[in-house]
């Protein structure tokens, strides 16, 4: 919203009038909290009388976020010098930016590495590895069920997912601050038999061994470590409250404990502190410590100021009412265990003025359409077909529970040939940096190739902004028998002679401006490999967004030349290739999908998945896959993704795991089974929010759907039903 | 030299020749050329110049003494001595060894001892110590690389020998003064333990690491009669420059020298101390005043044009928050500093791109000279000096580069030799991961041979690297097509290196350093092949790689020498590679021919260019939202302030310590570098950083504040 437009609603003031100790807001989706939020940050930022070296700490929790606040702040403030009286960061950052200037205080060299999450992934692989070949008389077969005692098949299985359990089990240890020397010795005085604990302990601990060998930290130990800096040296601690005298805090419910207690460090008993967010919005349990109980326990705090935002100027009324069923019913939830937890609670959504009305049957809930997955995605891509070509300039999203899913549809759209963005795994803006990035250094690693050479070009005029497939200059590149003759002329100049033969010589000066380029990028080939993407980049890119995307591969290929000495240029290019093809996450520092507007977007389908769709919008959103296996509710018969099939007792053996180690940490009895039926409840719990922010993207309307899936069983998620008969006007079961 | 000097310098030049004086100033007001004038005129009052020593921190520190040594005007006959610490305590062990080994009870005191090289130390603690940190699981809570961890032990036994305390007491000295949770503090012990054990491992073989000698030299030699005699009797007259950024043993080895000196001159300089991270300390340098007998302060600046001298103390204000007695010209600040215009400060590389604009304006209109032009920035990265070397290279304007302490596999000099050695020595024993790939021989003949490309380089290595092995281009008979597209040219050089290698491979394998000594000599460095000195239109180009290539032979024959003393039965050549595969080793070598600087433009660390002492006309700040201006080097196992001889027995260092020691280095470098300015400095700014960060650092907060002043001074 541009700043000029903003007129704050009544509570909106209430949260403009803040000057000073906590405030706690409860925002609904579509409330406006980002806008208020960022009007807060610049009135402090006029108003707040800060001195030399004092800043408003505005912290967000995704990259994509940090970068909407850091444009809607200038825009409330203007150009100007101002730049240096505010600091956006996400949680990862203002943690690496806490612990980089204090290294040594938790006993890291200045120089420390933060190994992303694939190199982390590669470690602990090698970790597990070392403990599967040193156990080769004990594969906790006692957690196998009986029919999968013996059976080779589901032991493989179970080494492959013990690198993901014991990554789930070491970050949240780690999110709990347990570590590993301090688990062997409780292990050693334990009296009860924790065969995983004994696992997981002995995995963690070689684990840190690896990432300590490296000089790296992972991106839970930058939380942990900022933590341990702050408790380190209250003098430190002083100055930085010093340096921020105000933190605000956006997307608050999905602040893990460590990353709410740095905040609170920060902002010190008597501190500035607003923070924002919606209990209903939280997506984050289950991948790590948060819980929405901390924000909702923070606005019952008697020093905070309470403030809702419950009106929201997003969606149409018939959209709003859905998804306040949703919180209805949910309060109402079959399952005894599930109500009492309250994954959904007030306040409801209340429209403002100037909602999208409802149109025809905005709302369709397909609750009573059965059908395989496959045919779902044929359903919704035709659907979005005829939509697309009826409605050219606006916006749609398919929303699908996660990026294999996502990547299955945006396959399909491809053949269909329907416009689409993929914004999964790796957005699709990053995967253009490293694709293009992995065009020039493919040439580079395969100098005399004029596939490559032609390949390299088209990505630096699509860089440029120029269409490649008409391109003159292009197709006579293709025509290049030898290479050289272009790169390096000596005695004949393929372009020269181009040229001259030309009656329009200027078609090729691209060409030339390439040639220029592409020689001092062949000079630089002698150089390290990070070294040699930020060469290449400080000339291609032109968007900060870019450049950081950049730098986050050359880090990544760095520490992966450091890990495999033995690789050169082409087995850096195939590292590059994986990236493209979506087989690399970048994540954490968050140099990625900085600030994806839909908007962008107009006579597109988004393909999306849920989490990723969070703070976003569109005209029309499909939910798609909206089964009791991606959203159960706590019924026996529902299947749970964390629960491994060969596991006895439908053990999740990854909360068994931490559980058995939060009895060596806290020094309490451990009981089986308990953390399983835990961990179930919250992954319902999580579910039925995420199914909430899914609806609450749509501003004009929304498809629900769902699948049998792979076993043909499933059922529609349990509360559609309910949904779609209260929808009034709504039409339950119409075909789309 | 053809300077003159005011009236003051010449009163203390022309000082009695029996004078001890102390003489202090700002950088830039001309001390250095006093000591300069009284070594001269010493020698022309018939001083013998062998009575004479000039003692320095650093050897480049030297560099005005060295050029009154080799002037030619001077006459014949016996020189002064120039020395650093290092290099007399050097001297003094070796000879006087004998002595020394009776004292630390030696068996054989005749046999000579080996004197380690920052590489050999790196070598010798990695063998000795990797085995017992993974047996121990010592610094289990530190996070840091080998290479780094071995150099802050180093560099911890060379603090105790510089401060002089025990090297026993460093954990201790660490843990009083740093106190931290359980975990972190047993990693001060972990790394007394070893220091310990390479200490005693070093006496046991006979071994001198930088520390021993120093300590040896201190505690051992200096009190016995006989060479104390030596150096007192022989050494008169003493000329002591940098005074403050030498160690406090310096400073007590000259407490006690000095009453028995005929003269002695002391240079103190106020407010620098840019070493302090090595042990410098200006208190216990200013406490020498009080054994002269007359104090001189010279404070005009010889450097500094006035617009310079007044941004100085503009900036000076802004950062104190005092204001200073001291002229500001209103309006002529502006003409001492150059900002990145807005149009091209958004990004990282139209930053760089003007600055290489700027400097060839500087040098083809304004005729500046090249050497009269340095380019800083607190950190220079691979990619920031290659953006900047190739930009400059392609505007006609040489440059050379001084990045000292890179490790040696980091230079593509160094990777082209050691290719070249594996090629050689196929004996060798290496392991898969670094065995010669293609592309390895790709980049070799990239260095190896001028102007070679790319697309020539693949082709000569797919056709002709075979097995492992290097096959000449002359057989190349079926295919007439490839030898036109490589050019015969290109086949000629290849096989002059392929010719020589495959001679050398039938002979005898020499040693190491003499494999590359040969090699260079007899190949690279000749017409047509990479380190030949015409090699492009700017031969100072060549100057970075030249110098890199004499700093590898000169490493790897001190690695060689001491090594065969050691482990006579390990083929010292390809332990050497595996070392530098590893990063172990870095490029520690002052440049051979470093009295000589280029006529180039030198890009550098702003550290790196204050220690040199050179004051230029115009210098450019890059990268001024960087950290590093103000941030001490974060060191987890060793710390310099508390190491000190000034830090207080039971003192704590606080968050205060901390950001008062960031303001006072970001105000050191700052006036530093000023006081090294003569004309003009040129900030060089960008938005957004090459990593895409938008970064503010305290440097750049400054600039807003002076921006905004000059504003308000150009609307009064």
């Amino acid at each position: 919203m541009a700043s000029a437009n903003f007129h704050p609603r009544p509570n909106q003031s209430k949260v403009l009038a803040y000057s000073g100790g906590k405030m706690g807001v409860s925002a609904v989706p579509g409330s406006g909290k980002t806008t208020t939020l960022s009007a807060l940050a610049a009135k402090l930022v006029r108003e707040a009388n800060l001195q030399r070296g004092q800043q408003i700490l505005i912290v967000t929790l995704v990259n994509s976020a940090r970068g909407k606040f850091e444009q809607s702040v200038r825009n409330f403030l203007g150009e100007g010098n101002l730049g240096t009286l505010y600091r956006v960061r996400t949680l990862h950052g203002l943690a690496n930016d806490i612990v980089s200037e204090r290294p040594s205080l938790v006993g890291l060299s200045d120089d420390f590495q933060i190994v992303d999450e694939f190199e982390a992934k590669a470690i602990l692989t090698e970790a597990v590895a070392a403990w599967f070949n040193a156990h080769r008389d004990f594969g906790v077969e006692e957690y196998f069920s009986a029919e999968h005692q013996n059976k080779e098949q589901s032991r493989r299985v179970w080494r492959e997912r013990a690198a993901d359990i014991a990554l789930e089990v070491i970050q949240k240890a780690k999110d709990f601050r347990w570590r590993p020397d301090a688990l062997r010795a409780a292990l050693s005085a334990a009296t009860q038999s924790l065969p995983l604990a004994e696992m997981f302990t002995e995995i963690y601990e070689s684990y840190e061994r690896g990432l300590r060998y490296r000089g790296g930290v992972d991106f839970q130990d930058l939380i942990r470590l900022a933590l341990d800096v702050l408790e380190a040296s209250p003098d430190y601690l002083a100055t930085l409250r010093q340096r921020w005298p105000y933190i605000l805090e956006d997307e608050a419910q999905d602040s893990s404990k460590l990353q709410e207690a740095i905040l609170r460090k920060l902002a010190g008993e008597s501190g500035n502190w607003v923070r924002v967010g919606d209990p209903n919005q939280a997506i984050y349990e289950t991948f790590t410590t948060a819980n929405p109980e901390f924000l909702r326990s923070f606005l019952r705090e008697p020093d905070v100021t309470a403030v809702e935002l419950p009106e929201s100027g997003r969606s149409a009324p018939r959209i709003i009412a859905t998804a306040n069923r949703l919180i209805e019913w949910s309060l109402k939830h079959p399952n005894a265990k599930l109500r009492q937890r309250r994954p959904l609670s007030a306040p409801f959504i209340q429209p403002a003025e100037n909602n999208p009305p409802d149109e025809g049957a905005n709302v369709k809930i397909l609750w009573q359409d059965q059908r395989s997955s496959e045919k779902e995605r044929e359903d919704v891509a035709k659907s979005v077909r005829a939509w697309l070509a009826d409605n050219p300039d606006k916006t749609v999203a398919l929303l699908l529970p996660t990026n294999a899913n996502g990547a299955k549809m945006g396959e399909l759209l491809q053949q269909l040939k329907i416009p689409h963005v993929e914004v999964l795994r790796t957005t699709t803006s990053t995967r253009e940096v490293a694709r293009t990035l992995h065009h020039i250094i493919d040439f580079l690693a395969h100098p005399t190739d004029t596939a490559m050479l032609v390949k390299a070009f088209s990505a630096w005029l699509r860089e440029d902004g120029e269409a490649t497939k008409t391109n003159d200059a292009v197709n006579q590149l293709r025509k290049l028998k030898y290479v050289e003759q272009f790169t390096a002329p000596r005695d004949k100049d393929w372009l020269l002679d181009l040229r001259g033969n030309s009656s329009a010589p200027e078609k090729f000066e691209r060409l030339e401006a390439f040639r220029a380029l592409i020689q001092r990028w062949q000079d630089a080939a002698l150089l390290p490999i990070d070294q040699l993407l930020l060469t290449i980049s400080g000339e291609l890119f032109k968007e900060p967004a870019e450049f950081a995307t950049a730098y986050s591969i050359a880090l990544h290929l760095r520490s992966y030349a450091e890990d495999n000495p033995e690789h050169r240029l082409a087995d850096y290019a195939v590292e590059l290739g994986q990236i493209v093809r979506n087989n690399r996450k970048f994540a954490g520092l968050g140099e990625e999908d900085d600030q994806f507007d839909p908007t962008g977007f107009v006579g597109q389908a988004v393909v999306i998945t849920h989490h990723k769709a969070k703070g976003l919008e569109w005209d029309r959103v499909y939910l798609m896959s909206v089964n009791n296996y991606d959203f159960p509710s706590g019924d026996p018969f529902d299947k749970y993704q964390s629960e491994n099939y060969f596991a006895r007792d439908r053990l999740n053996l990854s909360a068994e795991a931490l559980a058995q180690l939060r009895a060596l940490a806290v020094n309490e009895p451990y009981r089986e089974g308990e953390a399983s039926e835990q961990a179930r409840l919250e992954y319902c719990s999580e579910r039925l929010r995420l199914l909430y922010v899914g609806i609450t993207r749509a501003k004009r309307e929304l498809i629900i759907t769902w699948n049998t899936g792979k076993s043909l069983d499933l059922q529609a998620a349990k509360p559609l039903p309910a949904l779609a008969v209260a929808l009034e006007g709504g039409e339950a079961n119409a075909s789309s | 030299m053809s300077v003159r000097l005011t009236k003051k310098q010449e009163e203390i030049v022309a000082s009695p020749l029996d004078a001890k004086l102390f003489l202090r100033g700002r950088a830039g007001t001309g001390k250095t050329t006093v000591g300069v004038w009284r070594l001269r005129q010493l020698i022309a009052a018939g001083v013998p110049a062998h009575s004479i020593l000039v003692l320095v921190p650093q050897k480049r520190l030297a560099l005005p003494y060295y050029n009154e040594i080799r002037n030619p005007r001077r006459k014949g006959g016996a020189e002064a001595t120039v020395a650093t610490l290092g290099s007399l305590s050097h001297q003094i062990v070796n000879l006087f060894w004998p002595l020394l080994a009776k004292q630390l009870n030696q068996h054989e005191p005749l046999r000579r001892p080996a004197f380690l090289s920052s590489e050999l130390i790196q070598y010798l603690m990695f063998k000795l110590l990797e085995p017992q940190i993974a047996q121990n699981d010592y610094f289990n809570s530190v996070t840091i690389t080998r290479p780094r961890l071995f150099s802050q032990l180093a560099d911890n036994l060379n603090k105790s020998a510089l401060v002089g305390f025990p090297h026993t007491t460093l954990a201790q000295r660490l843990k009083a003064a740093l106190p931290s949770d359980q975990e972190q503090a047993h990693i001060y012990d972990d790394a007394q333990t070893c220091v310990n054990v390479f200490r005693a491992y070093c006496l046991e073989h006979r071994l001198l690491d930088f520390s021993l000698q120093v300590s040896q030299f201190i505690q051992q030699l200096w009190p016995h009669d006989v060479p104390r005699a030596y150096l007192t009797r022989r050494y008169k007259h003493i000329i002591a420059d940098n005074l403050e950024e030498d160690t406090p043993v310096t400073h007590q080895l000259l407490r006690e020298w000095l009453p028995g000196c005929h003269s002695a001159l002391l240079i103190y300089d106020e407010a620098a101390s840019y070493r302090r991270f090595l042990g410098a300390d200006e208190v216990s340098a200013e406490s020498l005043q009080e054994l002269c007998t007359t104090t001189y302060e010279l404070d005009a600046t010889r450097v500094m044009s006035p617009a310079v001298e007044s941004l100085l103390v503009e900036i000076s204000e802004l950062m104190t928050g005092e204001t200073l007695d001291a002229p500001k010209r209103k309006g002529e600040t502006a003409a001492a500093i150059s900002f990145t215009p807005a149009s091209r400060s958004r990004f990282h590389t139209q930053m760089v791109d003007w600055v290489a604009d700027t400097v060839a304006a500087l040098v083809q209109e304004e005729k500046v000279k090249q050497n009269q032009i340095v380019i800083l920035a607190p950190l220079m990265s691979d990619s920031l000096r290659f953006s900047l070397v190739s930009r400059l290279e392609s505007r006609g304007v040489p440059s050379y580069t001084l990045r000292p302490s890179r490790p040696l596999h980091a230079e593509p000099a160094v990777r082209a030799l050691i290719t070249l050695a594996k090629l050689a020595h196929s004996h060798w024993q290496i392991e898969p991961q670094h065995q010669v790939k293609k592309f390895d021989v790709v980049q070799m003949l990239l260095s190896a041979m001028a102007d070679l490309d790319l697309a020539r380089a693949t082709l000569l290595a797919d056709i002709r690297f075979v097995g492992g092995k290097l096959l000449p281009f002359r057989e190349i008979s079926k295919n007439p097509e490839m030898r036109a597209r490589i050019t015969e040219v290109f086949g000629e050089r290849f096989d002059k290196l392929v010719g020589w290698l495959d001679a050398y491979r039938a002979g005898t394998p020499e040693t190491i350093d003499i494999f590359f000594s040969r090699l260079f000599g007899e190949v690279l460095s000749q017409k047509g092949f990479g380190f030949h000195f015409s090699k492009r239109a700017n031969p100072q180009n060549a100057f970075d790689e030249a110098r890199i290539v004499a700093n590898l032979i000169d490493s790897s024959r001190s690695f060689r020498q001491t090594l065969d003393q050691i482990e006579p039965d390990t083929d010292t050549g390809q332990e050497y590679a595996r070392m530098v595969d590893a990063g172990i080793l870095a490029d520690q070598y002052e440049p051979r021919d470093w009295k000589k600087s280029p006529d180039a433009v030198l890009i550098a660390p702003a550290y790196t260019f204050l220690l040199s002492n050179q004051p230029v006309e115009y210098q450019f700040w890059l990268n001024i939202d960087s950290q590093a201006w103000t941030r001490r080097l974060q060191q987890p196992l060793t710390q310099p302030y508390v190491l000190s001889r000034q830090w207080p027995a039971g003192r704590i260092w606080t968050e205060n310590d901390e950001q008062q020691t960031s303001r006072e280095m970001l105000l050191r470098v700052v006036t530093g570098l000023l006081k090294r300015c003569r004309k003009k400095i040129f900030v060089g700014y960008s938005k957004f950083d090459e990593r895409g960060n938008e970064r503010e650092g305290d440097l750049r907060i400054i600039f807003d504040l002076l921006l905004r002043t000059l504003n308000q001074e150009t609307n009064m």
